[in-house]
């Protein structure tokens, strides 16, 4: 190819670029949750033990919840604490085992239904009938 | 032959007439004659009508037992109750003597000091009962010396009628929160979240954003901001009644996508000077309400500062509540950036933008926690 010809091309394709409308549609505007644009997998039983807080919340629940964290442990049995908006805002903790049924679902304690559970990263992600959550690993610093 | 046959005639008919006899005679012996009103009546002497008979003695008997019977029982029952009413007679004549003989030790003799006794212990109950009231649950209930009550006033007690006062209402005990079994193993209490109240709302700046579109002789361009503080107070069933809001964006942050020209942005900003945007609402002007659905729009009429400079702007938005009881607010507005002094950019006449940006909001808050019932 010619220099000029070269030129030719390389000057359009600059303007062609550069002179693309980067305007952002109505719909787009929204701020989409970090949970949507992740790539979610059902996560194994040593993934999910460990030290949870919340993150974000989804659904029903978080017209109700304020806060929740979770403490895992390997050996089968959790604990929770909870806060409710009230009023006044009240927390609530509680204590069970845990485990992974035969559809890789997390129960937590006797009576709750199970929840799927999946991971991305070093997030961990709840939902159920009442809403979803994305829980992070607590690290203390 | 006449003769003879006369003589054989009477001899016939004297025949006949004996042998009528005899027969009459015979028969009278046997036929006995009863006279009755039934023709089916039944002899006296009928085993039928001894039985009958028989039974209606047996039945007279019965009568005459009863009647005897009841008559005893009768008598009976009138000498209790004449007895009983004595009793009853000399009690209350007992319990008249025992008022008479109270009413009668008092000094004064007056018979409205006992009114003013009952108003007392009333008065007493009524002051128990609201202390008792007043007391957190499971707190025990102390009890109330009688003596160290104040007592109404004789004159009061004596001339005033008792006062009704209205019945209070039963303390109807609050309903527990609908629970439900919840994936979380908490048991989540009822939503129960109103539209219709006057409430604070902190804005989500993770979830929030607002920005401007221009336009340029070359191309259009989007910049935006996620770093947002903001908070709404608002009954968004009446939108118009003096809601307060601000919403900060820090001019800085503005993004484009391509950095000289941000960069050039942050100058005509006076970002340095000017680190903040703000908008103030002063009045929300509705036009549509729909409270089933927990949806608003309308006109949020406010200043909006720019640069250090304030103007008076209207955007129309509109508002919702979405499944997370989170508020979404868009809206955008048409904005002269002359009238804030931005410098419009423009390079050597060749490429210009327009001085009207296309300014929008999208917005998600939260409703604080209320502190009180």
């Amino acid at each position: 190819m010619k220099p000029a010809k070269l030129l030719s091309f390389l000057l359009g394709a600059v303007l062609v670029t550069g002179c693309a409308s980067t305007t952002l549609d109505v719909s787009a505007r929204n701020v989409r949750g970090e949970a949507e644009e992740l790539v979610w997998r059902a996560a194994t039983r040593e993934e999910v033990a460990g030290h949870w807080r919340l993150r974000s919340i989804d659904g029903p629940a978080a017209a109700v919840l304020m806060d929740i964290a979770y403490w895992l442990d390997p050996d089968g049995t959790f604990t929770g604490a909870a806060l409710f908006v009230g009023p006044p805002p009240t927390y609530e903790v509680l204590a069970g085992s845990w485990s992974l049924d035969a559809n890789g679902q997390l129960v937590l304690g006797e009576e709750a239904e199970p929840a799927a559970v999946e991971v991305a990263g070093e997030l961990l992600k709840l939902a159920g009938a009442d809403g979803s959550l994305v829980l992070e690993r607590a690290e203390i610093q | 032959m006449k003769r003879a046959l006369s003589f054989v005639g009477v001899g016939a008919l004297l025949g006949w007439t004996g042998l009528g006899l005899f027969a009459w005679a015979n028969v009278a012996e046997r036929v006995t004659v009863v006279s009755s009103d039934s023709p089916d009546a039944t002899p006296a002497d009928s085993p039928a009508v001894l039985a009958l008979a028989d039974e209606v003695n047996a039945l007279h008997q019965d009568v005459r037992a009863l009647a005897s019977g009841f008559g005893e029982n009768l008598t009976a029952l009138h000498d209790a109750l004449a007895s009983s009413i004595d009793e009853h007679a000399a009690s209350m004549e007992l319990r008249m003597a025992a008022l008479r003989d109270e009413v009668g030790s008092r000094p004064d003799n007056s018979p409205l000091d006992g009114l003013a006794d009952l108003r007392r212990e009333l008065a007493q109950l009524r002051l128990s009962l609201e202390r008792t009231s007043a007391l957190p649950a499971g707190q025990p209930v102390p009890t109330t010396p009688v003596a160290d009550e104040p007592a109404p006033t004789a004159e009061v007690a004596a001339l005033e009628p008792a006062p009704v006062e209205p019945t209070p209402a039963e303390p109807i005990a609050a309903p527990e929160k609908k629970a439900k079994k919840s994936f979380l193993a908490f048991k989540l209490p009822s939503d129960e979240f109103r539209f219709d109240e006057r409430r604070t709302w902190a804005l989500v700046p993770n979830l929030s954003r607002v920005g401007f579109d221009a336009k340029t002789t070359l191309h259009d361009f989007t910049a935006t901001t996620s770093t947002l503080t903001g908070e709404l107070e608002v009954d968004l069933s009446r939108p118009d009644d003096a809601p307060r809001a601000r919403l900060v964006a820090q001019a800085k942050t503005l993004v484009s996508g391509n950095g000289d020209r941000d960069e050039q942005m942050r100058e005509h900003l006076a970002v340095e000077e000017h680190a903040e945007i703000v908008f103030e609402l002063a009045s929300f002007v509705p036009a549509e309400l729909d409270l089933a659905a927990m949806k608003a729009s309308g006109k949020a009429r406010g200043k909006m500062t720019i640069r250090g400079v304030t103007q008076e702007v209207e955007m129309p938005v509109q508002v919702a509540v979405d499944d997370a009881r989170r508020l979404c607010v868009e809206g955008e507005m048409m904005l002269d950036l002359e009238r804030f002094s931005v410098p419009v950019p423009n390079k050597l006449g060749l490429i210009s933008m327009d001085k009207d940006v296309k300014v929008w909001i999208s917005l998600r808050l939260r409703a604080n926690p209320k502190t009180e019932g």
